[in-house]
Parts: C-alpha cells; sequence; structure tokens
C-alpha cells in the first residue's frame, strides 16, 4: 500500500466523525485529528477502533497515545501492517 | 487550575457487545471498568466517568506543550453521590488527585474540577442552535454572564486563546478570570474563577 492509499483509507475513516469540513477538504499528513478536523475526544477512540477492524492490527495505548494526526498514525499503521 | 468538560448525550454512543467492550477496554483501566460494571454499566456512567476524567485532563494541560492522548493516564478512584444528579468523582493523575464535581441531566453531564477552590467557581451550561459558531458562541455566553454579574461591561473585554490554545478573559489588558470552555453537540459549558 502506497502512501496515497493509506491517506485515502484513512480519511474514509474520520470521515463520520469530523466537524471541520475545510479541513477535511485538504486533509493531509500534516492534518490534526482535535486541533484541525474538530474530531471529539471520545470519537478518537472509534477512529482507533475502526483503524484496527480496517488493517486487521492491534493498537497499544502507548500507540494510541500519538495517533494525534495523519502522519502519526500513518507511521503506526505501515508498522503494524508491515510485520 | 480548573478544567470542565460537556457530553451531550444525545449524541454519545459506544456500540454494543464486542465494540463496547473494546471501546471501554483502550478508554478505561481496569479498576474503572469494575466501577461501571458495579453501577450496572450503563451509558450515562461511562459518560460521567469520562468527562470527569476529561475536565481534569483539561485542567493539567493548560500548560503542557505536547497535547497526548492517552485516557488511562488518569484514573477514577471513587464516585459518590452527592445530591438527586450531583456526583463527586475523585480522579488521580501522575500521583496527584483531583476533586471533580459533575452534573448528570437526560441530555448532558457536565464535570468540573478546581483545584483551588470550588466555592470561587462559577459554572454554566447552556444550548447552542446549529446555525451558530460554536467557538463564538460560547465566547458570547461567557462574556454575558461576566457582564450581567460583574461591574466589567461587555464591549471593554475580550477572550484570547494561547498558543496551547486555552482561552483568557481580559478586560482591556487586565486578566480577569481563569477560564475553561468546553462543547458538544448542542451543549456549551463554562467554568470561570478569580484571577490569584
Amino acid at each position: 500500500m502506497n502512501n496515497q492509499e493509506l491517506i485515502d483509507k484513512l480519511k474514509k475513516i474520520v470521515k463520520p466523525y469530523i466537524q471541520n469540513e475545510e479541513a477535511y477538504d485538504n486533509l493531509n499528513e500534516e492534518t490534526k485529528f482535535i486541533e484541525d478536523l474538530k474530531i471529539n475526544s471520545a470519537n478518537l477512540v472509534d477512529v482507533i477502533l475502526d483503524v484496527e477492524d480496517e488493517f486487521d492490527i492491534e493498537i497499544g495505548d502507548d500507540e494510541m497515545e500519538q495517533m494525534m494526526d495523519v502522519k502519526s498514525s500513518m507511521d503506526i499503521i505501515t508498522k503494524k501492517i508491515s510485520k | 487550575m480548573i478544567g470542565n468538560d460537556i457530553v451531550d448525550l444525545s449524541i454519545s454512543h459506544i456500540g454494543e457487545g464486542e465494540r463496547r467492550a473494546r471501546y471501554l477496554a483502550k478508554i478505561f483501566t481496569e479498576k474503572e471498568c469494575v466501577i461501571i460494571d458495579q453501577l450496572g454499566n450503563d451509558d450515562m456512567w461511562i459518560w460521567l466517568l469520562w468527562s470527569a476524567k476529561e475536565s481534569v485532563y483539561k485542567a493539567v494541560s493548560r500548560n503542557e506543550q505536547v497535547i497526548r492522548y492517552a485516557p488511562k493516564s488518569l484514573e477514577c478512584l471513587s464516585i459518590k453521590n452527592k445530591s438527586n444528579s450531583n456526583y463527586e468523582t475523585t480522579v488521580e493523575y501522575n500521583g496527584e488527585q483531583f476533586v471533580v464535581l459533575s452534573h448528570v441531566s437526560d441530555k448532558y453531564v457536565h464535570s468540573v474540577t478546581n483545584k483551588s477552590n470550588f466555592n470561587q467557581s462559577i459554572s454554566e451550561v447552556f444550548t447552542i442552535s446549529s446555525n451558530e459558531n460554536e467557538s463564538e458562541a460560547i465566547d458570547h455566553k461567557v462574556l454575558m454572564y461576566i457582564s450581567t454579574n460583574t461591574k466589567y461591561e461587555y464591549k471593554n473585554m475580550s477572550i484570547k486563546r494561547d498558543r496551547h490554545r486555552v482561552p483568557h478573559i481580559y478586560h482591556g489588558d487586565k486578566e480577569l478570570y481563569y477560564l475553561s470552555m468546553s462543547h458538544h453537540g448542542q451543549f456549551g459549558a463554562f467554568v470561570l474563577t478569580e484571577n490569584h
């Protein structure tokens, strides 16, 4: 999976939870989930669970802690699926 | 250190069965899951504990540079029913304990923590209509509240956010209060306390 495919998948996952359409339309590696997309912190758990389901991986507490933006999420997912 | 958090119950759903169990395991410690089980595992208790933790997170993260997402770094140690719909929770973060007061209605849960003194803080919950800009609507409510209840005039006050996105209320150049704001769905809320 290349980076663009990964971003596209993430973009689809976060869609139900975003509250800022403009930031969503411009979503890129630098986009932050809470600050930019205005995802509610309780919904960030939904994003994590949906990522687990989509990529068939398990995200630990230490990893969840870092998943505050698109870039760090991509890094964690890439690391997990390459194992 | 003050913090508050509001949960709009009408848009808060964590699903059922396996999804629910996975959700809870991501945000609550084993001890907290035991507390929730003992209380009957209703969604209301889940959001009560969650908002108590969030309010403490907001209080302690006011000066932190890095925002982390580690719900289990905060732990609810106990929960007491104070009166009707009011609860007192003790939350621990980094070895320090915080008392949180929560109010529960059939529509929302609102939690407030104030490390210094609850008697000196004021908090309000209000509804935000869907055509309003949430941030502007909350700023307006806070300034309206202060101008109605104190000598400060609305037009001379302003709310500015620092680089950690923490709001501060100014009257001219003078900072008036410590302030914490939150919004979720159709509800907005704030807590403010005198500047010491």
